[in-house]
């Protein structure tokens, strides 16, 4: 438990300090939101310097920094400049269309990496392992950019998938089933190219594990006693990759979101990665932070995930010496 | 009569990128009768242990064997995959020498032993594969045979982890037992204490053993017959009292002479004379006996030429200059 | 050269573990050193033999200034080890060295054998560039190795090889005390010969005082002057190796007697 606690100590921190890295970072930024209107003549000094104030932009930064902490507190992360909304209640619907994608993507980019990586990774050298190491070798030198691109000018080109956004225009019309469907049309061109994208890293990881734990002296051992190559390579030697792997696992929580913000925006799905580039292009400081606290969340608990799953898969952490 | 192994001429190369293959085992012939001791003596990387994995075709995917291995008359070179599986384990088992590494670190010992009855005894219920593996841990020693099944094997000393390994070993019944260095780890007594079970268990279970060391006196322990191996060959071959008491190679003299004897001999060889030099680069072919740059009694065909195999004495082998080879 | 001074004198020394178990409040308390006094002269080769877990790697480290007893005093050459500080300490930390079982396999591949010898030098800042060199060159041919090597790095070296490299480097700093922490196990018959051998050499050749920490009595027979047997954190036996084998007193020193493999057996091992 001690363990758990102060992993979960450390991830606190890690938020606090970057939340601070943030605010100076937003700052260090030529230019603020009400910048542009200076320059609009019908604007008068005076209302910029008024709106300033209201905002609380004329103060110190720390004392901007304890009264955003004090929005945090009451659930409400600062104020949009651009929308005049918390930007708590601005950035959840987003987030939740940008963790519907990662989190199914991150799924999926597993669940094909680990059985393909041990089919690889048992067939070293062999013809099965070439073409696959081959592939995902081809898959890697593409940038995730050009790779939404050319998935984008496929559904385009085909007319398979629905293309950009999240829903079609006549949404609001159609029933439940139907719905899904929709939904579920939008979704295939933006997973496809995040699990494209994060497939070649993950399955590589595997494979590369999988060859050294199968190379480790326990499973010579357990090959020595006859047990067959199935137990061996699921029960034997895929929880001896397991311990780099989980931590890959939660380390690829917060690339994968970095990597969807990009296939979003070039996909106009309605998630974070339109609304941060939005924000970040007016300035628009308080979502800006609020974004990167919340992909920072994510990396966090993604690594504390991976944690809780190393202390029950490693009887060595979770009991100490006899 | 019929020996329960035989190896014939078994060459084994490992190969690597861009460089000359390692010849591991240059031509290794061989056999071990039913419930007999052989054991295998040599330094490090003469390829011994190569040796023990090649019986058991568990050799690493870069490597080229030749060569034949008879065990029960079958051959076991072109065997399928599947069948080798139900022969190890079942038939030959093997014993490595760190059994803290050989186990594995996350599963509990008295799975792993478990599991070993279920690759062999696919119609054993899961509580017949307990009561099996609690009755092979009291075979081997242990009294607390429930708190040893639940534990993993760090929570374990070497000699008891070593134990482990014994049991999953024999718990398939084998004929015949491979033991790679299996106390090369562990200190003086508590490797006393593995010779001792191993002594037992070899004639209760009735099994042949080849047993692998680098030590002489382990082997005086446990050998009936010893074969002496450098540079990928069989050098000499008697029984345990020749080899050991009048060894006829000078590779396996030399060796004996740095076995730390009885301090109460105040004789002249009471010392340690370590061997000058190292072994060669099993990279390269000698030319000659790969034994001579380091030999005390080398002589000027030995740089020249391999010497071949001769038989000095009734059940004897050896291959040197020295007696015709 | 007879110095009065013993190299190592030890006196009441104790040192207790204590284990918590995470869940648990029960307590281990182990007695790693349960009040060890002994002296070791210079230029003699002491052994410590026990199993493992008896407390004998406790006193080595100890005897290095690496481990803080609980209870005692150790004296090297004369000075209260524990009460040194700043220059003072320095200067006896070069004169104490420390081999460990796996020193050789440990050497960082990244290096060359030059860059492993003098690291203790760049680290103590002994000697110029040039003199540093001088040194390894001399301290290869010392070890028995040529010293054209130097551009080696440890994987091109045999597992002998990379023994005598490992005392090459502890030699660097002239040490006067040599510790070697199961500086054997694990090694092969043949090299453990060569070892022996080398440390002899080295021995005869310059003012070196040995201590040895092993499981090996037969071995430790071998190369000690003076064998003291540990048991659970004491000496249980001490003596010359003659005496052990002739005579041994204590039960711990007859069940290592009787652990040498190859004891009993009727084989001469040899003697022919």
């Amino acid at each position: 438990m001690a363990y758990l606690l102060r992993r979960l100590l450390h991830g606190a921190l890690v938020l606090v300090g970057v939340s601070v890295l943030s605010f100076l970072f937003v700052q260090l930024a030529p230019g603020e939101f009400f910048s542009d209107m200076r320059l609009n003549p019908q604007v008068s000094p005076e209302t910029i310097r008024h709106l300033r104030a209201q905002y609380g932009l004329d103060r110190a930064l720390p004392i901007r920094y304890v009264r955003w902490a004090r929005s945090v507190a009451k659930g409400d992360w600062g104020y949009s400049f651009a929308y005049g909304l918390p930007v708590s209640k601005l950035i959840w619907s987003r987030a939740r269309n940008t963790l519907l994608l990662t989190i199914t993507s991150a799924l999926l980019a597993w669940l094909i990496s680990i059985p393909l990586g041990i089919y690889a990774a048992e067939r070293r050298d062999r013809w099965g392992d070439r073409v696959t190491v081959a592939g995902s070798s081809a898959l890697l030198t593409v940038p995730d950019l050009l790779l939404a691109l050319a998935l984008l000018i496929l559904a385009i080109r085909t007319n398979a998938f629905a293309a950009g956004g999240m829903t079609s225009p006549d949404f609001a019309e159609l029933g439940t089933v139907a719905k899904i469907k929709d939904v579920a049309a939008h979704f295939t061109l933006p997973l496809a190219a995040l699990v494209l994208g994060t497939l070649p890293i993950f399955f590589r990881h595997v494979r590369a594990g999988m060859i050294e734990a199968l190379a480790l002296p326990s499973i010579q051992s357990a090959r020595a006693h006859g047990i067959p190559r199935s137990r061996i390579l699921f029960r034997y030697a895929l929880p001896a990759a397991a311990n780099s792997l989980i931590s890959l696992f939660g380390f690829s929580i917060a690339t994968l979101l970095s990597a969807s913000l990009l296939v979003e925006v070039v996909m106009s799905w309605p998630g974070l990665g339109p609304m941060l580039l939005e924000a970040i292009l007016a300035r628009d400081l308080y979502v800006v932070i609020g974004a990167v606290m919340l992909s920072t969340f994510f990396l966090v608990a993604g690594n504390l995930v991976a944690d809780v799953l190393l202390y029950l898969s490693d009887p060595r952490i979770r009991r100490g010496p006899a | 009569m019929e020996p329960l192994l035989e190896v014939r001429d078994l060459h084994v190369d490992y190969l690597s990128d861009g460089m000359p293959p390692a010849q591991v085992l240059r031509g290794v012939s061989f056999t071990v009768s039913k419930n007999e001791a052989v054991g295998i003596l040599g330094e490090s990387g003469c390829g011994k242990s190569t040796l023990a994995l090649a019986i058991l075709r568990l050799l690493p995917s870069r490597s080229r064997l030749k060569g034949a291995i008879f065990y029960k008359s079958r051959e076991l070179t072109n065997l399928p995959e599947r069948e080798m599986e139900k022969l190890r384990g079942a038939e030959v088992s093997l014993i490595f020498q760190d059994a803290g590494s050989s186990l594995h670190p996350t599963l509990r010992v008295g799975t792993q032993i478990a599991d070993v009855a279920a690759a062999h005894h696919k119609d054993w219920s899961a509580r017949q594969r307990r009561e099996g593996a609690e009755a092979i841990l009291k075979e081997v020693g242990f009294d607390q045979v429930e708190r040893i099944y639940a534990s993993y094997p760090h929570q374990l000393s070497g000699g008891q982890q070593q134990r482990i390994a014994v049991a999953q070993a024999l718990i398939s019944g084998p004929s015949l037992l491979i033991a790679d260095e299996p106390t090369s780890s562990l200190d003086t007594t508590v490797q006393a204490e593995i010779l001792a079970l191993l002594k037992r268990l070899r004639r209760e279970h009735s099994l042949a053993l080849v047993f692998v060391s680098h030590n002489p006196a382990v082997l005086a322990e446990m050998a009936d017959r010893i074969l002496v191996v450098y540079a990928g060959q069989i050098v000499e071959e008697g029984s345990a009292q020749q080899v050991l008491n009048s060894p006829l190679h000078p590779f396996a003299l030399a060796l004996l002479r740095c076995v730390p004897k009885d301090v109460r001999h105040n004789g002249p060889d009471r010392l340690l004379s370590a061997i000058p030099g190292s072994p060669p680069d099993p990279a390269e072919t000698p030319a000659g006996c790969p034994f001579a740059p380091r030999c005390a009694e080398r002589m000027d065909v030995c740089g020249s030429r391999m010497p071949s195999e001769t038989r000095p004495e009734p059940d004897r082998k050896v291959r040197c200059f020295k007696y015709g080879g | 050269m007879v110095t009065t001074e013993p190299v190592i004198r030890v006196q009441g020394l104790r040192k207790t573990y204590v284990h918590e178990r995470p869940f648990s409040r029960e307590k281990f308390v182990v007695r790693a050193l349960d009040g060890i006094d002994l002296v070791i002269s210079a230029g003699s080769s002491f052994a410590l033999v026990g199993e493992s877990g008896s407390g004998k790697s406790t006193l080595a480290l100890c005897m290095a200034r690496l481990e803080q007893p609980g209870e005692g005093r150790i004296w090297f050459e004369g000075q209260d080890l524990f009460r040194l500080s700043g220059p003072e300490l320095m200067r006896v930390r070069r004169h104490i060295q420390l081999i460990f079982q796996g020193t050789a396999a440990a050497l960082n591949p990244r290096f060359s054998a030059e860059e492993i010898i003098i690291e203790p030098l760049r680290i103590q800042s002994v000697g110029t560039r040039t003199e540093q060199r001088d040194r390894a060159v001399h301290l290869m041919e010392k070890v028995g190795l040529p010293p054209v090597w130097l551009s080696r790095r440890p994987h091109q070296f045999s597992g002998g090889q990379r023994q005598r490299l490992a005392i090459a480097r502890a030699l660097a700093l002239e040490p006067r005390l040599l510790i070697l922490d199961e500086a054997f196990t694990g090694l092969d018959l043949s090299i453990q010969a060569q070892m022996v051998a080398l440390l002899r050499d080295l021995q005869s050749r310059e003012n070196l005082t040995y201590v040895f920490i092993s499981h090996d009595l037969s071995l430790m027979a071998h190369v000690a002057d003076e064998i003291a047997i540990f048991d659970r954190g004491r000496i249980v036996e001490q003596g010359q190796p003659s005496r052990l084998f002739s005579n041994p007193c204590q039960p711990e020193t007859r069940a290592l007697l009787e652990a040498i493999p190859g004891r009993r057996s009727v084989l001469g091992l040899g003697q022919s």
